[in-house]
């Protein structure tokens, strides 16, 4: 899942440890949820919205994520 | 004068620690009965120090669990369903092929020893199944 957590967190000028002690979690979890390697739960996407400033649906990108499974299915 | 009760932290341990010293009985009354199998006295000992360790961990342990909910975040636990569920699966697909191949050169070499391997190893697997099944219907009554 394709999210805009490094661009936020750049804006607010957080490092990766920092935002991962924000939201109680390590900062492999933050890694890999920047990579795309990892989809956050609803909790932990809330609570990094809530330090953003954004709502979940900005954060998790979910209408483009959306589309694109759309799409994969359609091809299939 | 007030008396100290300990209180249980891990109730799987003190259940493991009573049926491990149980068995380490039945292993004492075994040697006493087949006086002087000393396979039977070298067995009770390990059940008996297993269970000494149980009963121990039962009174100053939380679960593993609770130990492992402090340091592991959303992302490990995740990662050990994936692993476990990898690894349950490797080892499915080589108890088939084990069983399948023991089988096939009992037959093939007349091996005596593989049959009794071979139906072991069937055993297993359809325990596991089993244990699979019923385990998915637990959960999936409990949502």
């Amino acid at each position: 899942m394709v999210t805009k957590v490094k661009e936020l967190r750049a804006k607010l000028g957080l490092t990766q440890q920092q935002l991962a002690d924000l939201v109680h979690v390590s900062s492999r979890t933050i890694i890999s949820i920047e990579k795309g390697q990892y989809s956050p739960s609803l909790m932990l996407a809330y609570r990094m919205a809530r330090v953003f400033g954004v709502t979940v649906e900005e954060l998790c990108c979910l209408e483009e994520n959306l589309e694109q499974e759309e799409q994969g299915q359609s091809r299939r | 004068m007030e008396k100290k009760t300990k209180k249980v932290k891990n109730i799987q341990n003190l259940v493991l620690a009573v049926l491990m010293a149980v068995v380490g009985v039945a292993f004492l009354v075994g040697y006493v009965w087949r006086w002087p199998d000393f396979r039977l006295l070298v067995g009770a000992f390990i059940v008996m120090v297993w269970a000494v360790t149980d009963f121990y961990d039962a009174f100053h342990k939380d679960p593993i669990e609770e130990r492992v909910s402090g340091a592991a975040d959303e992302r490990d636990v995740y990662l050990a369903m994936l692993a476990s569920r990898w690894a349950m699966s490797i080892f499915n697909k080589t108890l088939s092929i084990s069983s399948v191949v023991a089988f096939w050169v009992y037959a093939r070499f007349d091996v005596s020893w593989l049959l009794p391997v071979a139906a072991t190893l069937c055993g297993v697997e359809l325990f596991l199944f089993l244990l699979l099944l019923f385990v998915n219907l637990y959960y999936e009554k409990r949502g």
